[in-house]
């Protein structure tokens, strides 16, 4: 078995070592399972930070089903997935608007026909992860880093969880459930917090180019959290 | 095997059609592919490249892609044309590039303190984002053309009213504070503010006064019809306010074609009221004689010549003396192998450099026809099937509905100009190449293929002007130069190749 170990950590991924298997593989990252279902991911980009994810300097070749050992001995902690920010600056609501719009298409169109019944947005739609789930994972980010209170999303969606989609994405929902979100989304939701116009647009640019579809559902899903935020009795 | 295939409700823009158009004509066996609306022009452009079309079957909504293919299972290319639709296989993610707004909204909301709108959607849809623009307290550039008269005087008053400008519609070019905005040339920012009526004219008096060292801090442009009588002028007359109280400006200049008498009147007025040294050129007008502060000229370097005397305060009439003395020697030339043929045949991609063109050469040919001719009575029938001395400007609406403008896809000028080339009856092909932010990536090396495909034993002379400077993206020596190796005579002004091509013909005739 290859152990390997990387310098850079996010705050929740505790030091020791570990040993996972590999469950998919790509040329800048790699998810692993560990005995309980929980994803770690090893990471080559800082940019791609996400719950229990590390920093390596390279990736060897590895395959689905590897026995990997993982080394977290003093790697420095460089990102918390569970930092919030407030609310968005009322200024950019035009642009959040616009963001709405990124589901009203033929591919995506799917998502909007049915929002008001969020469980069915699980698995939903086209992209390695679905969009649907894309479009959740936006959604939650929006009232949790607003500081509101996710519970109804939360009921409706999590028994779908297990059944209706993928691993990858069953754990990215539960960990925005949990209050934990990928840098992406944390490092926009501060620059439309702090009202910095060329931030929001890097950071925007960064998400929407994410993926065939990951961005663009995720932006809308946010979006949508931001305004339906308004009323409490729908978050 | 020549097939047509119909998208029905669909939309694609113009630069995806002329790139997958391009991508296809790569594959091997694809002997031509063309990607267009189904207008009425494009039909019969299609018609003509020998593809079969059923008259009266289409709506101009629809896309026609046409394939001409030498090998078998032509399907599979009408699939490659589609997937390259769906997914253009040049567009590649840039994981760093900026987000984009894509809306007036989300665009206002990132950039506070914007004061001006770019807005180039079709004509039906510009007329409200422009009114929204302006009640964002916006000014606004409408390049989009097919906007009614009514809505474009709707919007003109009510930026009036607000301290707000309208350029255009149908506005391809503006300058402000030095940066080019649309079709626009790397020019330097001087004390020079311009008002114009016409996209090419800009730019061509622009780059005029790029080579002789002067630069231009505004250029505005108002669209065509913003000086005729129904407009009155709105834009204009707030463009020249505007330069009047810019203490960066000290001489403004007035360029288009002939205003309507009422509003040329008004546009006068207002510029003996800046009390700052003015030039107008309204090309082919009846100009007066210069007045203390406004001067006159009815070509666009002429219009530059004077401009730069008054700069330097120099004399003007010795100025406008001198260049007519080199005008005078440059109609004596001839080449040496002589001229075959009897017409002239003029073929433009900017519209104002086209009627630039037919207003200097009918003192040397006649009639001149074309599609947008000087006189109403020699407007061709058929714009490609050219008659006698004829000027054609390829960017006019009947050859840009659904598809792009020869200034940015030079391909349909390129197949024009080798057609016309093999007419015997031509003897003299007049050309302009604009280059500048906008404009194709190397539009003078199409054309030189087209020239070195020409099929005729004597070619006919070829007589071109380039409108770029030094400075701009297409490398201007590279562009003259490639047009130079074709064997292209390439001359400093629009002005000086039109008084060039059809001298050469004026005195055969004689």
């Amino acid at each position: 078995m290859i152990y390997l170990y990387p310098y850079e950590r996010s705050s929740d991924w505790q030091e020791g070592t570990y040993r996972l298997t590999v469950k998919t593989a790509f040329s800048k990252s790699v998810n692993f399972r560990d005995e309980h279902g929980r994803r770690y991911s090893l990471l080559v980009d800082a940019e791609d930070y996400l719950p229990r994810s590390a920093l390596i300097e390279g990736l060897p070749p590895m395959a689905s089903g590897h026995e990997i050992g993982i080394g977290i001995i003093g790697a420095a902690v460089k990102f918390n997935p569970s930092t919030t920010t407030g609310l968005p600056d009322r200024k950019f609501r035009g642009l959040w608007l616009e963001w709405l719009s990124l589901i009203d298409n033929a591919e995506l169109k799917c998502i909007l026909e049915n929002l008001e019944e969020p469980f069915k947005l699980v698995g939903l739609g086209p992209g390695l992860t679905p969009a649907g789930d894309d479009f959740l994972v936006g959604w939650i980010t929006a009232s949790k880093l607003a500081g509101r209170n996710s519970n109804k999303l939360s009921g409706e969606i999590e028994e779908a969880l297990s059944r209706k989609t993928t691993w990858f994405s069953s754990e990215m929902i539960r960990d925005a459930l949990d209050g934990k979100f990928w840098k992406r989304g944390i490092e926009l939701a501060r620059a439309l917090n702090e009202g910095e116009s060329l931030q929001v647009l890097e950071k925007a640019g960064r998400i929407i180019n994410w993926g065939h579809s990951s961005g663009r559902a995720w932006l809308a899903g946010f979006a949508f959290g931001i305004e339906r935020g308004s009323d409490p009795q729908l978050t | 095997m020549k097939k047509i295939e119909v998208v029905r409700g669909e939309y694609y823009d113009s630069v995806t059609l002329m790139l997958v158009a391009k991508e296809m004509k790569k594959i091997d066996g694809v002997v031509d592919a063309a990607l267009n609306m189904a207008t009425e022009a494009n039909i019969e452009i299609m018609k003509a490249a020998g593809f079969e079309i059923e008259a009266g079957s289409f709506s101009p909504d629809n896309l026609l892609i046409g394939i001409d293919y030498v090998k078998d299972e032509i399907d599979r290319i009408f699939e490659t044309v589609r997937s390259y639709l769906a997914s253009p296989p040049w567009k590649k993610k840039e994981e760093d590039t900026e987000y984009s707004p894509g809306t007036l909204d989300g665009a206002i909301s990132v950039l506070r303190d914007a004061n001006l709108a770019l807005i180039s959607l079709p004509g039906r849809f510009a007329v409200a984002e422009a009114m929204k623009a302006l009640k964002n307290g916006l000014n606004v550039m409408l390049y989009s053309d097919n906007v009614t008269i009514e809505d474009e005087i709707k919007i003109k008053k009510f930026a009036d009213r607000n301290d707000l400008i309208v350029m255009g519609p149908d506005c391809g070019t503006a300058v402000i504070n030095g940066k080019g905005l649309g079709f626009s040339n790397v020019c330097p920012e001087g004390p020079v503010g311009i008002v114009a009526a016409s996209g090419t004219g800009l730019q061509e008096l622009m780059v005029q006064l790029t080579r002789r060292g002067i630069g231009v801090k505004h250029g505005i442009g108002t669209g065509g019809r913003d000086v005729k009588r129904t407009v009155g002028g709105i834009s204009f007359l707030k463009g020249i306010r505007e330069l009047s109280d810019n203490p960066d400006i000290s001489l403004i200049i007035a360029v288009g074609k002939p205003p309507d008498p009422e509003v040329k009147e008004r546009i006068l007025d207002s510029l003996r009221k800046t009390g700052k040294n003015c030039v107008i050129c309204f090309m082919g007008d009846d100009h007066g004689k210069d007045e203390a502060s406004v001067h006159y000229s009815a070509e666009l370097e002429e219009c530059a010549v004077v401009a730069e005397a008054i700069l330097n305060g120099k004399d003007v009439s010795l100025a406008r003396e001198k260049l007519r003395a080199e005008y005078a020697r440059l109609s004596g030339w001839r080449p040496t192998g002589g001229v075959k043929g009897r017409y002239v045949r003029g073929l433009f991609t900017g519209g104002t450099l086209c009627y630039e063109a037919q207003y200097i050469a009918q003192s040397h040919i006649n009639p001149i026809y074309g599609n947008a001719p000087l006189r109403k009575e020699f407007k061709l029938k058929n714009s490609l099937k050219p008659i006698g001395h004829s000027f054609i400007d390829y960017g006019e609406d009947e050859f840009t509905q659904g598809r792009l403008h020869p200034m940015i896809d030079p391909s349909f000028r390129a197949e024009q100009l080798k057609e016309q080339s093999e007419d015997n009856s031509v003897a003299v092909v007049l050309f302009d190449v604009v280059l500048g932010y906008g404009s194709a990536e190397n539009p003078s090396q199409e054309v030189a293929e087209a020239i070195r495909a020409v099929n005729r034993g004597i070619k006919p002379v070829y007589v071109a002007y380039v409108c770029g400077t030094a400075r701009d993206p297409q490398d201007l020596a590279k562009q003259i130069s490639l047009l130079e190796d074709a064997g292209v005579i390439v001359c400093e002004s629009n002005a000086r190749a039109a008084l060039l091509a059809s001298s050469l013909i004026s005195r055969r005739e004689r």
